[in-house]
């Protein structure tokens, strides 16, 4: 039903865009600035140096955020725990030694910077398998359609440098989409605003990276879409923040993901 | 020389003294002629043929101006041998003329108001004169027509159908009877028993159909002025300038004061702050849960339709409530007794036509209106996947007498929306319809008792078709069948009281997917509801200036089964019970007193004061902040969702200004409402079986006042309204638990609405509004997260969207010369928005501006983030169109 849900209507944005039209605006947003602490963490099943990264939040759009640096990062699973360390060319991105997340384990992030203390915990949930590849051509070029059945985050690299005409023309030769499947049906979702076409030229190499997603973390997807990726169509909902499962009111979230990935070219 | 100036000094005297001796004999004669007998007898003569015939036999000249004395008004009287002076007095008073010699004429002028004559005595036998009031050519009952005492203040006004009830002592009376755009008659009524009597009353001819206010001022001032209620005839909304040449009721609320709409395009409006499902619109007494076509563009019943509209935004009648802010009651129109006629109307979007006629000549009659869109047509032409788009609606109406006793009135209305695709060989799409039906029996008991009956039900059924071949689709539905009864007893002029009891019963489903093979988990249970309503009230006229009017209403309302309940702890879901069909799982008591007092300060001023509590069962669950219908769905107050309350304290005044040309009057209230409801942040509100655990209450408020002038005599005719208003929620889970302002607290709201007649039949109408923007909650700083921009928010509409404007004119040319013309027809041309203002509807901090389609988009690339641009959706821009309509 969802899915059937999911197709629907295109036609409702096109009446009521018949009649209404979109442009920028001056806006200045009357702005409080809290300078509270960012930490974007994804520990996955892939055997690698995890990182988190740790900013503030900015004051207005489009800003470049302050990182947070000099804080001490550690992650706690079962009876043993690891820290991060900060990177000397990236500062406020703290790296781990290699390893992999497991779905047996629970993990528990926790930093501190400046007497400050804040963690998070979560687990790994399951996966099914990457759905086929499904390519539609867009003009002359190409398009990925997502079709993932299950609860997932997908994200799909795009590396065109074979054509360095097209590369020139976009600017750079790499390019990332991401897509969610959450179990929710939200208004927001079925009447999604419309997104730029990522579009690709033939013989790109394409890399699915498929996370898992438990329950909490699709509850936070589902929060950060209707504020960013879900907002702005004809049935928005009233605004809210995005909730966090740091205890101490810090913003971000912190996930561990199953992964499971595929590269191809088309 | 001196001589010569001597002889003129001379002459000049003789010529002073002989004019002063002429003039002398002059005024003798006068008065002379003034106490002369003379015979006359006429018979529908008019008065100025009257007056000259005076003029002839008595010698006296008369002086008037035509303006002021009723020159047409037709006579018929006879006296033998009788004074000139009571011959006139007989004649000029009953017309509120007083007559006076100045020096050698007879000056005719407007009479002064006679003073309010002493409560009856009380040996005297009181008699009751009762009846209806109708329109002399279509035999349509009149509401709120003034049934008077010529030259008092003693009268009634006529209810809901048309009925009055007056009760005198033992006299000859000469009875006005006066409305809205019909003529001022006079009747002469010997009362020495219980008396029926009809009134029918001729509409004022004009060349167009002016808005004319007859004789008002003739009519107790204290019974036309209540205190925050709108009256709306369904001419001045025809003339009002139209959305895309379509003239509408329900749009046209927002040149009220104190009321608005969300946006353009929205069809949701507040009243004096309070939410968009505060507001109850009753299409004869059936509640329309969602009167909007095309997501909210048009209402979707016509002006030919309407006979009346009443908006009360405080002081609600005591048989209305079940809503916290307004009550809107739509009165259909019952159909012309006398004749055939037909009327229609061809615009840019749809076509619209009525019939109505005598099922039984003067006894019985029917009225139905049709429309149909083609919007589609065009709209397929922009997007080929649509496979169907358009909206209807049907009104009936039917009605019988009995007897002079005896009114049987049967309404239907129906209206339909969709709007389908085809994509991938799949249909989905929407489909939603209103449907109302009503039978309503009046009898009157003896002369002082009206009695009415109505068994009534609606629906309002939403559908979301995700496959039409396989029927799937997501429902939202509510509906009730009630009857209620309701008797009004009318003992003496100063006093009508009123008792009434109803019984409804109400189905609820909160949105559930057709598939059975939906889970458990996404079924949201449906509900029923019984609500039972006893109600008395009375009105009361204390002395000739004070007025007053009070009473209460109990209620109970119970919800039953067969309903899967969750009941729960900190809006966590901690136990749940099913109930079995039938089964009571909720009841509440509530009681709602009401009073008003009105005093008449002067001739033409009135007071109003008054306090009154309403609750409200029904709530639209909706966290969405889009001006249009998104999947909305109704449920009642029960064991997680608190009955919502509210204190309305309303203080009004109204005036009559220069020469009683111009109504001035200004509302302040203050409205206090517990159980506001609010949500929390991000609720899910589709497929949620939990639905009831998203939602947090609290309390609102709000305060402001309204001023008004109103013009509507003449060839320019207008209403200027300006509200300030304030509105406020409370709700401890959200906004950290600090009071903020509401969506609707737009504290300027500016409107004007003007009518010139350029030519006989050429008219322009101007209809221009000035509103504060909504209230918007923005963004205060920002974080990354995966790439993504993140909006954090501090308070809870923290700032509001630019100003509303828009100015829309039309230019109405009536087409036919006669005005007696059996075919009459307009050509209405229409700009809306002529100063092309960009509204905003609402704004987003998520998009980038794509350069290849030209337009905002969300970025898709999360290696290479985009600037992220703060933009607004504003609605329609200038629109020009034309309509047709005809009538014979």
């Amino acid at each position: 039903m969802k899915q059937r849900i999911n197709i629907l209507l295109i036609l409702l944005p096109t009446l009521l865009g018949g009649l209404s039209c979109e442009k920028e605006i001056d806006w200045t947003t009357q702005v409080t600035n809290p300078n509270r602490i960012v930490v974007d963490a994804i520990f996955t099943s892939e055997y690698k140096a995890h990182e988190v990264i740790l900013s503030y939040t900015t004051d207005t759009l489009n800003a470049t955020p302050k990182m947070v640096t000099g804080a001490q990062v550690l992650v706690y699973y079962n009876n043993g725990s690891f820290s991060f360390k900060e990177s000397s060319i990236q500062p406020g991105h703290y790296f781990s030694e290699i390893f992999s997340a497991n779905s047996s384990t629970g993990y528990m992030l926790a930093f501190e910077i400046d007497g400050f203390k804040d963690s998070a915990v979560a687990q790994m949930a399951s996966i099914e398998s990457l759905a086929q590849l499904q390519v539609e051509p867009s003009d002359s070029l190409y398009r990925y359609q997502f079709n993932e059945d299950a609860p997932c985050m997908l994200e799909v690299y795009y590396d065109w440098s074979h054509n360095p005409a097209f590369s020139f023309n976009y600017g750079t030769s790499k390019a990332k989409e991401v897509f969610f499947n959450i179990d929710n049906i939200d208004v927001s979702k079925i009447f999604v605003p419309d997104k730029k076409r990522l579009d690709f030229p033939k013989g790109a190499t394409i890399t699915r990276k498929k996370y898992s997603l438990s329950v909490q973390h699709q509850e936070f997807l589902r929060h950060l879409l209707l504020e960013t990726e879900w907002n702005g169509g004809m049935f928005d909902v009233e605004p809210g923040n995005v909730p966090s499962n740091f205890v101490n009111g810090s913003l971000g979230y912190f996930a561990v993901c199953r992964i499971i990935s595929e590269t191809s070219v088309y | 020389m001196i001589l010569k100036n001597q002889i003129k000094s001379i002459a000049s005297v003789i010529i002073t003294i002989l004019y002063l001796f002429n003039t002398a004999i002059s005024y003798s004669q006068e008065k002379n002629n003034q106490s002369t007998n003379i015979t006359v007898d006429y018979h529908n003569t008019t008065l100025k043929k009257v007056l000259k015939d005076i003029g002839t036999k008595s010698g006296i000249k008369f002086s008037y101006s035509s303006k002021i004395v009723p020159a047409g008004k037709l006579i018929t009287y006879t006296a033998v041998n009788k004074n000139v002076e009571v011959i006139l007095s007989e004649i000029l008073t009953p017309l509120f003329v007083s007559f006076e010699l100045i020096e050698t004429h007879m000056v005719l002028n407007k009479m002064e108001e006679i003073p309010y004559e002493p409560e009856p005595i009380p040996e005297e036998k009181l008699y009751t004169l009762n009846g209806f009031v109708f329109d002399a050519l279509s035999k349509e009952a009149l509401i709120g027509a003034a049934v008077f005492v010529t030259g008092t203040s003693k009268g009634a006004i006529t209810n809901k159908y048309g009925f009055y009830s007056l009760t005198l002592p033992d006299d000859e009376y000469d009875i006005s009877v006066s409305y809205l755009g019909y003529q001022l008659h006079s009747f002469l009524v010997s009362l020495s028993q219980n008396k029926k009597q009809n009134f029918t009353l001729d509409p004022i001819v004009s060349e167009m159909k002016e808005i004319i206010v007859s004789s008002v001022e003739k009519e107790d001032f204290i019974a036309t002025v209540n205190a925050a209620r709108s009256q709306i005839n369904p001419l001045q909304v025809r003339q009002q300038a139209s959305t895309v040449g379509e003239s509408d009721v329900i749009r046209s609320l927002g040149n009220l004061p104190g009321i608005n709409f969300q946006s353009d395009m929205s069809g949701f409006f507040y009243v004096r702050g309070g939410n968009k499902d505060q507001n109850l619109v009753l299409l004869d007494e059936a509640t329309l849960y969602n009167p909007v076509h095309l997501f909210g563009l048009f209402s979707p019943i016509m002006p030919e339709a309407i006979k009346q509209t009443n908006v009360y935004k405080a002081n609600f009648p005591i048989e209305y409530g079940g809503r916290l802010s307004s009550i809107v009651e739509i009165h259909t129109r019952d159909g012309n007794k006398s004749h055939f006629s037909a009327a229609g109307s061809m615009g840019l979007l749809a076509t619209r036509g009525s019939l109505e006629g005598p099922i039984i000549k003067n006894k019985s009659s029917y009225f139905a209106s049709f429309r149909q869109s083609y919007f589609g047509t065009y709209l397929k032409k922009i997007a080929p996947t649509i496979s169907d788009a358009r909206f209807g609606d049907l009104t009936t109406k039917f009605n019988f007498n009995f007897g002079k006793r005896d009114r049987l009135y049967f309404t239907f209305y129906t209206s339909n929306d969709i709007l389908m695709q085809n994509e991938d060989s799949e249909t989905s799409g929407i489909q939603w319809s209103n449907q109302s039906l009503t039978l309503r029996w009046n009898h009157v008991f003896g002369d002082k008792l009206f009695t009415n009956t109505t068994i009534y039900g609606s629906n309002y059924d939403y559908k979301l078709y995700t496959s039409a071949a396989k029927n799937d689709y997501w429902n939202s539905f509510i509906g009730n069948t009630s009857i209620k009864t309701e008797a009004t007893y009318f003992p003496s002029p100063n006093f009508k009281t009123k008792a009434g009891f109803k019984l409804a019963s109400y189905k609820f489903n909160p949105g559930n997917y057709s598939d059975s093979t939906v889970s458990d988990l996404l079924k949201v249970s449906r509900t029923n509801s019984i609500e039972l309503l006893a109600y008395v009230g009375a009105e009361q006229k204390l002395s000739s200036r004070i007025f007053v009017d009070y009473g209460a209403r109990l209620s109970n309302w119970s919800n039953y089964g067969e309903a899967f309940v969750t009941y729960y702890t900190n809006y966590e879901a901690d136990s749940t019970s099913l109930y079995q069909s039938g089964e009571q799982y909720f009841s509440e008591w509530m009681l709602e007193p009401r009073i008003s007092l009105s005093v008449k300060l002067a001739k033409y001023s009135v007071l109003r004061l008054s306090y009154n509590r309403t609750v409200q069962h029904i709530n639209l669950i909706s966290n969405s902040i889009a001006p249009i219908n998104s999947l909305e769905v109704w449920l009642p107050s029960g064991p997680n969702i608190k009955p919502k309350k509210a204190d309305i304290y309303n203080l009004g005044f109204a005036q009559k200004l220069i020469n009683k040309k111009i109504h001035f009057g200004f509302d302040i209230f203050y409205k206090n409402i517990f159980n506001e409801i609010g949500y929390a942040y991000h609720a899910q509100m589709l497929l949620n079986p939990y639905i009831e655990g998203e939602i947090r209450q609290g309390k609102s408020r709000s305060y402001g006042i309204e001023t008004y002038f109103n013009k509507s005599k003449g060839k320019f005719t207008w209403q200027l309204s300006y509200t300030w208003l304030r509105s406020f929620v409370q709700i401890d889970e959200l906004n950290f638990g600090r009071e903020y302002p509401s969506l609707q607290d737009r504290p300027h709201d500016f409107s004007l609405v003007a009518n010139y007649q350029l030519r006989p039949r050429w008219r322009i109408n101007l209809t221009t509004t000035y509103l504060s923007g909504m209230r918007v909650t923005t963004p205060t700083s920002f974080y990354y997260y995966q790439g993504k921009q993140v909006p954090i928010y501090t308070k809870q509409n923290n700032q509001r969207l630019p100003a509303f404007r828009k100015t829309d004119i039309s230019m109405d040319f009536q087409l036919h010369k006669n005005t007696e013309s059996s075919y009459r027809h307009y050509l209405t041309v229409s700009v809306h928005n002529i100063f092309g203002r960009k509204n905003a509807m609402y704004l987003n901090f998520s998009k980038t501006y794509d350069e290849k389609s030209n337009s905002y988009l969300i970025p898709a690339d999360h290696l290479n983030p985009e600037i992220q641009t703060a933009t607004y959706r504003y609605s329609m821009m200038v629109i020009p169109s034309i309509n047709y309509y005809f009538e014979f």
